[in-house]
């Protein structure tokens, strides 16, 4: 069997989620985001990652890296095998990262690789959110 | 523990739109009832052995992030990293190239901005230097002309 062809990155975001119609097979993708907001570090948050490929042909093992860009600290790593049947068609995917932490403010990001080949990234930043008042506390915590 | 989610099928056709007859007018949704959707999900662990720190700097990578609308890979160009003071380098050793930046995927970046540039320009120019014609036909071939 020949090497499977090298799959083009035409679109990678981050949202809170990704809803998959099964009748239409199309993706909505629901609060697309850069930036995250946290009063507290460590902060954790849930996050949808969408991946539209292109020229992708054969079998795949799709890693997809969390990394921190202030040190290039890897946070997590997730592995998927995947067969694409045909090069002519685009495909994409959706990945639930859940749990994620991020240790510090800074900028992060979550980088797609398939057989070991890099395709692309998206980045992301978390914000440390200053609250008047009581420190590591929200305003809605405060009344 | 950080836990991923799949979706079934993991990568799967994209989706596909109904569009009305351009002489129907225009109407409002019928009021049709989506049919049930499920909720299957593949739950993967994310990986994270031991007790880290982990760097996510490959000491050599296979690069296939060449943005280009013009052109696509053949197959990967193998690179190899070093950090400095100053930045990341990704460098091509076969071709001689390479591409400098703030983090890893920014020097892949600039790599592959660089070699795309150079293939397009080797390509349109006729009077090259053997070393530019051996430069060309190195990255002749990775890189292929996307057929339009």
């Amino acid at each position: 069997m020949s090497e499977p062809s090298v799959p083009t990155l035409l679109a990678m975001l981050v949202c809170d989620q990704v809803i998959i119609d099964q009748q239409t097979k199309k993706k909505s993708l629901i609060g697309v985001f850069d930036n995250i907001n946290a009063i507290v570090f460590p902060a954790a948050t849930n996050c949808a990652v969408y991946a539209k490929l292109a020229d992708a042909e054969g079998q795949y093992k799709f890693k997809v890296r969390v990394v921190n860009l202030k040190d290039e600290q890897l946070l997590g790593e997730m592995e998927v095998g995947a067969t694409v049947q045909t090069q002519t068609e685009p495909v994409d995917m959706a990945i639930y990262l859940m749990g994620i932490a991020f240790p510090t403010p800074g900028k992060y990001e979550v980088q797609l690789y398939a057989n070991e080949v890099y395709l692309g990234r998206v980045t992301m930043r978390a914000i440390q959110l200053n609250v008047p008042g009581i420190p590591g506390v929200s305003p809605w915590q405060q009344h | 523990m950080a836990t991923a989610l799949m979706s079934p099928g993991v990568v799967g056709e994209t989706g596909t739109t109904l569009a009305r007859s351009a002489n129907e007018p225009a109407s409002a949704p019928s009021g049709d009832v989506l049919p049930r959707q499920q909720q299957n999900f593949a739950v993967i662990p994310i990986k994270l052995e031991g007790s880290g720190p982990y760097s996510a700097l490959p000491t050599h990578v296979l690069f296939g992030a060449l943005r280009h609308p013009a052109l696509k890979l053949r197959e990967p160009i193998p690179l190899r990293t070093e950090r400095s003071d100053q930045g990341i380098s990704v460098i091509w050793d076969e071709g001689q190239e390479f591409g400098f930046g703030d983090t890893f995927t920014d020097a892949a970046a600039d790599f592959g901005e660089t070699i795309a540039e150079l293939y397009l320009q080797l390509c349109d120019n006729e009077a090259l230097s053997d070393d530019l014609i051996s430069i060309r036909d190195r990255l002749s071939h990775y890189i292929d002309v996307r057929p339009q």
